[in-house]
């Protein structure tokens, strides 16, 4: 007997959700939202981090490419300054 | 696709009540239900169709809530350490407007044991209970097969029988 009250209590409250009324919004719902989207920031932070991010790349690549030119300008100069020694070199064994 | 203006008048309610059976508090829920519009707010734009946009609504109000959840439960655990009298706090304090006054003990004692159930559990049977939805419905919202969301929705009917019981048999019957 006890069982069999246990398992209709059991029954009964699962079942104390069903046919629920559906809650409605006041009227006011529809302004505070209205009113959070223009308090909205126009720019998101991640917007701003992605542009900052996007332009210490291309610094970084002109950083880059400004090395790299110098540096094959030094190739070339000490390979100039290399051949001109190497001339008066062989112009002083000339002398001698 | 819909204005955003016809989005929130179309689609407030439904996730007011979907916020409501999460939450259990109308302050919270209409909070949440404005959190949820923002976000739809924003991410109109980026919105690429793979879904019907009403299911992308109730994702997002499912997400917000298990957030709210999952921080207020951190909250209570931080005041647990600090406080002992836990018990006043994790009375649950049940202000849903569609649970008519003879219903209420039962629905808060059922609403306790949801709140136990695993979280794909607690979604499914609470979007089913509370807004109706078919299990079809349920499963486009969490990315799972209908037939998966049947399995989910019997095992959480089986441990809520079981938290019942014991529940019952603790509190004994009249």
């Amino acid at each position: 007997m006890k069982k069999m009250n246990l398992n209709e209590e059991i029954e009964k409250t699962l079942a104390s959700l069903d046919h629920v009324k559906k809650a409605t919004l006041g009227s006011d719902f529809d302004k505070k939202v209205a009113q959070k989207i223009a308090f909205l920031p126009k720019y998101s932070t991640t917007r701003w981090l992605k542009f900052i991010a996007a332009a210490m790349l291309l610094m970084a690549l002109i950083n880059g490419i400004l090395l790299m030119n110098s540096y094959s300008n030094h190739l070339d100069i000490e390979a100039d300054l290399s051949s001109h020694m190497l001339y008066q070199a062989m112009d002083y064994t000339e002398f001698e | 696709m819909l204005e955003f203006e016809q989005l929130l008048s179309k689609y407030k309610n439904n996730v007011f009540n979907t916020c409501i059976g999460f939450v259990k508090n109308l302050t919270e829920a209409e909070d949440l239900s404005q959190e949820v519009f923002i976000e739809v707010y924003k991410k109109m734009n980026t919105f690429r169709g793979e879904s019907a946009i009403e299911t992308w609504i109730y994702r997002i109000a499912v997400n917000k809530s298990l957030d709210l959840i999952r921080k207020n439960s951190r909250l209570k655990r931080k005041q647990a350490f600090s406080n002992t009298d836990i018990k006043n706090r994790e009375a649950l304090d049940l202000h849903h407007p569609g649970i008519v006054l003879e219903q209420k003990e039962r629905a808060t004692i059922l609403f306790r044991a949801i709140e136990k159930l695993p979280e794909k559990q607690r979604v499914a049977f609470t979007l089913q209970k509370l807004e109706g939805l078919s299990a079809i419905e349920i499963g486009k919202i969490l990315k799972r097969s209908s037939s998966s969301v049947e399995s989910l929705l019997f095992r959480a009917r089986q441990n809520l029988k079981k938290e019942l019981k014991t529940y019952y048999e603790k509190n004994e019957l009249e």
